[in-house]
């Protein structure tokens, strides 16, 4: 019946999940050719695979997801329908999944597309009909919320980049070089409720990440809000019905991870009167504590840099006792021994102007589409671009100097002289450190970092509240929770 | 058609696997009351090449062998494509109770 029905009216989204392979699930291959549409699937093995497993079948772009329906039967496991979407050889590959409850989701948004083009015909006034390219499938999702892990999830980072153990002498930690970005595909299911208490369920499967609109807004009052949008590589299929699989709630985004309050940015800069010694051992990326040659001035809790092998990362001290020191932060790279550690000093940015206070992720990410192919082939990572974005309003002659990364050379009793050395001394890092509603510390730091200094605007007028646009850019990102 | 029960219905339990009316079943599929289990597949070789179409780009070699949904086995099998393969890889073999 195509007469429109007010019961079928969107009611609301009823979840919002990202299915991926689950760390240390069943893992193995087909040994049979498997048609579309088929409910059995035969295995090399069904070790791992159980009652309502999500399940993907194929690897990259083919990658799909179906449901496992029952315990296996012999190497065997069956599909809820309405099973494959598409033909499986026997060797590829099939995983059993995870689907992640991604929470609170708001203004998703279905950005899909079908490039059409109207047929010219010089003898009509209107064109002879329409030819239909390419199609983009795939949400736009804006979730509610942040933790290291719900960012690692949103921006195609595998959840083995998340380290730590909640606590403030190991908080839960990410540290990006942009490198993990983009590197995990993952399945979307959205699903809503209808007026008369049905459902509408839209899979997305091997969608590529577009993690170019990313952004974390810092300031009071700002929802938290990370965006990214999903590009399906292969497939989308709709289905009026939940889900048959069960979600894992662990990292769902709830009123809690909002970041409530703003308690500080600053930039950076190494302290000439603080620590400054040499590492005495090779120390592993993912570990935290090394040798030192002195622990002189070092106390819980101070900030430092590490600098050795073309590498510079901030670290966070935990303790130092007879010559070991150990980081809350754990080591994004390994560095050799003989790397220098030196005490960071925090220089506070007062009061920022409303709104502007970000941590943006740019760069690109390149459409990939085949000419013998309808459904644009999902995105490639391209380049990723860290950026703290901060408008402090304090006019005076040593912010100007930093927002143009002028050394302090630069400044004469009372005058800043712009010359050739602008853009030439730039922080150390940067730090920000905000309370979640649910009372954790969320603290972001970017390690090795220059000024980007392409559009500094400032208007000059008596009745608005112009800061002075300061962007950082840097080498490594990190989030710390506990 | 066979579903799954995902909540108490009338003399059945979640989790049973039962056969219902396809409307019943639809509404209760739709409610998320039931999941939808489809029709069994079965194992065929295929006897001659079966060409890609709009509908189904695989393309099926001469001797090959496929699992399918059984109502397209039936099709094929009425085309003289393919022979049903008899393996212990059989179909379904949860405890249906229909």
């Amino acid at each position: 019946m195509l007469t429109p029905l007010r019961s079928k009216l969107f009611d609301k989204m009823v979840s919002a999940h990202l299915v991926r392979p689950k760390a240390g699930g069943g893992a193995t291959t087909l040994t049979a050719n498997a048609a579309a549409s088929a409910t059995l699937l035969a295995l090399t093995s069904p070790t791992g695979f159980t009652d309502t497993d999500p399940v993907l079948v194929g690897a990259g772009e083919d990658r799909e997801l179906v449901v496992q329906t029952g315990a296996p039967s012999g190497n065997n496991i069956n599909l809820f329908a309405p099973g494959l979407k598409r033909a499986h050889v026997a060797t590829e590959a099939v995983t059993e999944g995870i689907a992640f409850d991604l929470g609170a989701v708001s203004a998703t948004q279905l950005d899909e597309s079908v490039e059409s083009s109207p047929i010219p015909n010089d003898n009509l006034r209107n064109p002879e009909g329409t030819i239909i390219g390419h199609a983009v499938l795939g949400p736009r999702l804006t979730v509610q919320g942040w933790s290291p892990q719900l960012f690692a999830l949103l921006n195609g980072i595998q959840l083995a980049n998340v380290l730590g153990a909640g606590t403030q002498a190991d908080p839960t930690q990410l540290h990006c070089d942009g490198d993990e970005f983009g590197v995990e595909d993952s399945a979307i299911v959205l699903t809503s409720l209808l007026d008369d208490g049905t459902y509408l369920r839209e899979e997305f499967d091997a969608c590529g990440h577009d993690y170019t609109g990313m952004q974390i807004p810092f300031g009071q009052g700002r929802p938290t809000e990370l965006v990214t949008k999903f590009v399906s590589a292969n497939n989308k299929q709709v289905i009026s019905a939940l889900p048959s699989y069960a979600a894992d709630v662990t990292y769902r985004a709830g009123k809690g991870d909002q970041l409530e309050s703003l308690e500080d940015i600053s930039l950076l800069e190494v302290d000439g009167a603080g620590f400054n010694t040499t590492t005495t051992a090779n120390i592993a990326a993912g570990a935290n504590s090394v040798t030192v040659a002195a622990i002189t001035n070092m106390a819980a809790g101070d900030w430092g840099v590490i600098e050795g092998g073309g590498r510079k990362q901030v670290v966070w001290l935990e303790s130092a006792v007879t010559l070991t020191v150990t980081f809350r932060t754990r080591m994004k790279y390994a560095f050799p021994s003989g790397a220098t550690l030196k005490e960071l000093k925090f220089i506070p940015l007062g009061g920022l102007n409303k709104d502007t206070s970000l941590f943006k992720v740019g760069g690109s990410v390149r459409p990939v589409v085949f000419d013998n192919q309808r459904v644009q082939a999902g995105v490639r990572p391209g380049s990723t671009d860290f950026m703290l974005s901060v408008q402090p309003t304090s006019h005076t002659i040593d912010m100007l100097r930093r927002q143009w990364g002028l050394p302090a050379g630069a400044v004469s009793g009372n005058t800043l002289r712009f010359s050739n050395l602008i853009g030439t001394d730039s922080p150390i890092g940067w730090y920000v450190r905000c309370t979640t509603k649910a009372q954790k510390t969320a603290i972001f730091v970017g390690s090795d970092c220059d000024n980007a200094l392409a559009e500094l605007t400032r208007a000059l007028q008596k009745d608005n509240q112009q800061g002075l646009a300061m962007n950082f850019r840097c080498k490594v990102a990190s989030q710390l929770k506990y | 058609m066979r579903v799954k029960l995902l909540k108490d219905i009338e003399g059945a339990k979640a989790g049973d696997i039962v056969t219902m009316a396809h409307a019943d079943a639809e509404q209760r599929i739709a409610r998320g009351e039931a999941a939808d289990l489809g029709e069994a597949s079965v194992r065929v070789r295929f006897l001659s090449s079966v060409e890609p179409t709009r509908l189904d780009p695989q393309r099926y070699e001469a001797g090959s062998e496929w699992i399918v949904p059984e109502s397209r086995a039936e099709e094929l099998l009425a085309e003289e494509l393919v022979d049903l393969v008899d393996l212990d890889a059989a179909p379904a073999s949860y405890p249906l109770e229909d």
